[in-house]
């Protein structure tokens, strides 16, 4: 770094006000106004939440975990479905109110099977490397450290490409163990891709064109599995 | 370090952070509740008593055996406190339910239930909620200008006692706690107005208030077969 460069405060301070900047445009426009979920406090569908996650518990294999299913404030951004830290799972208010019970299951699935699978902890181990490395980037390469805001971003989109089909995954065999058909979660994403509804876990969201990939992913698995349980069957004596 | 490499203003740089960092820390530190109120016992079905009385309260031969689960979570203005504060709420919770197994050691008709008995179909679950209620923008000023400017806000501790029986939920109760909580700058010197304690009293106070409203309604609850 040229030492002109530290002679002038104002070229420094300019230069490190638009990497900021910049910075920060890149991180809104990979995750969106992550939009803050507001509980409402003792909502009439909370008891059917609680009744459906207290029979899914009991396939998963930890079966005393306690799990937090509100019902949230329908915001501007309309997540339908967040995950959030301390095995939180929220439910937005006309979604709760809309979906029938194997599409409430299967909601509830997916975000049992985030926490199952651990997402939030692998995000925010990743997310706190990374935050110190730009910090420790930062005291030597001056503006390296607003970097965060954007590999941040950037790192959450890349995660959820991978944890989110795996959570599908899971979903569709907490509801096979749990006597349902894996069609209620392809229903339900078709159903929340066509509503408008977003799913929130952390601080990524993802809304219509996001479920597309994941649609055609979860199909597959669909097809899969039930000429894998075809041929059992064929097998069997 | 010569002190031309001090004069250096990579390195400079490099030791103003690494204060302000070491500061923030510091100033972190002076989070302490200052006051404390408490709220009436509410239940949801409709026990419109403010002030529980145990004057219904069941032997502990006569209650059947039950679990006693304790969850609790930590909300910042309504929103679940992330990773960075795990470490310190497993601590909490730990605390918690080391107070809420003295309580139940005096409590007659809890002295026979085993905790987080999975198997159990007569439950009783307790859900402690702590959260933070005030304005998020003076908090945030406050945080911004490392806490020269002062700010307050309200501490809740609800708890929500679940009353399960043969596996269905027959009634819930309501009790909620209340703490203010100062912060400013010249509370990192004045540790005698820390108070430290007072959220955990306030949270014991508020089970302790939930568990005398299930105690009320415990002959209704627990004596029918």
């Amino acid at each position: 770094m040229p030492r002109r460069f530290f002679r002038h405060p104002k070229i420094f301070y300019s230069r490190i006000g638009a990497s900021q900047a910049a910075c920060l445009a890149a991180a809104l426009l990979a995750t969106g106004c992550s939009a803050a979920l507001e509980e409402i406090h003792r909502h009439p569908q909370e008891a059917r939440l609680e009744e459906t996650l207290g029979r899914m518990k009991s396939v998963t294999s930890h079966p005393e975990k306690h799990y937090w299913a509100r019902v949230v404030k329908p915001d501007k951004h309309t997540v339908g479905l967040g995950v959030q830290f301390q095995r939180h799972i929220y439910v937005s208010e006309p979604l709760a109110a809309q979906a029938d019970d194997a599409m409430l299951a299967a909601i509830l699935a997916h975000g049992l099977a985030h926490h199952r699978l651990h997402h939030m902890g692998q995000r925010s181990g990743i997310l706190t490397f990374q935050k110190v490395a730009f910090k420790v980037g930062g005291t030597f390469v001056p503006g390296l450290g607003y970097g965060k805001y954007a590999s941040e971003a950037l790192s959450e989109v890349a995660m959820g490409s991978w944890q989110e089909p795996s959570a599908d995954a899971k979903t569709v065999e907490y509801l096979s163990e749990m006597g349902l058909s894996g069609q209620a979660w392809l229903k339900a994403l078709q159903y929340l891709k066509d509503q408008g509804y977003a799913e929130q876990v952390g601080r990524m969201t993802m809304r219509g064109e996001d479920f597309t990939g994941r649609i055609a992913k979860l199909q597959e698995l669909l097809k899969i599995e039930a000429v894998g349980s075809n041929a059992e069957k064929g097998n069997a004596p | 370090m010569s002190r031309g490499n001090l004069a250096r203003p990579g390195i400079r740089k490099a030791l103003f952070r690494l204060t302000a960092v070491l500061g923030a820390f510091a100033l972190g530190c002076a989070y302490k509740p200052l006051t404390q109120t408490s709220g009436p016992v509410q239940s949801a079905a409709s026990l419109d008593s403010a002030v529980v009385k145990s004057a219904g309260a069941l032997p502990s031969s006569l209650t059947p055996a039950i679990s006693l689960s304790l969850h609790a979570r930590y909300l910042h203005f309504g929103k679940p406190m992330g990773p960075s504060m795990e470490k310190w709420w497993a601590k909490q919770q730990t605390k918690l339910r080391a107070r809420v197994q003295d309580m139940q050691c005096q409590t007659p008709w809890l002295v026979s239930a085993r905790w987080d008995d999975a198997e159990a179909i007569d439950r009783l679950v307790l859900e402690t909620t702590f959260d933070t209620r005030g304005s998020k923008a003076r908090y945030w000023i406050t945080e911004f200008s490392k806490y020269l400017v002062p700010s307050s806000d309200e501490g809740v501790v609800s708890v929500r006692a679940r009353v399960y029986r043969k596996g269905a939920l027959v009634r819930e109760y309501e009790a909620e706690g209340t703490y203010r909580t100062r912060r400013h700058l010249i509370f990192l010197f004045l540790p005698m107005m820390w108070h430290s304690t007072v959220p955990g009293k306030v949270a014991e106070n508020t089970i302790q208030d939930a568990l005398l409203a299930v105690e009320h309604d415990a002959q209704t609850l627990f004596s029918t077969p």
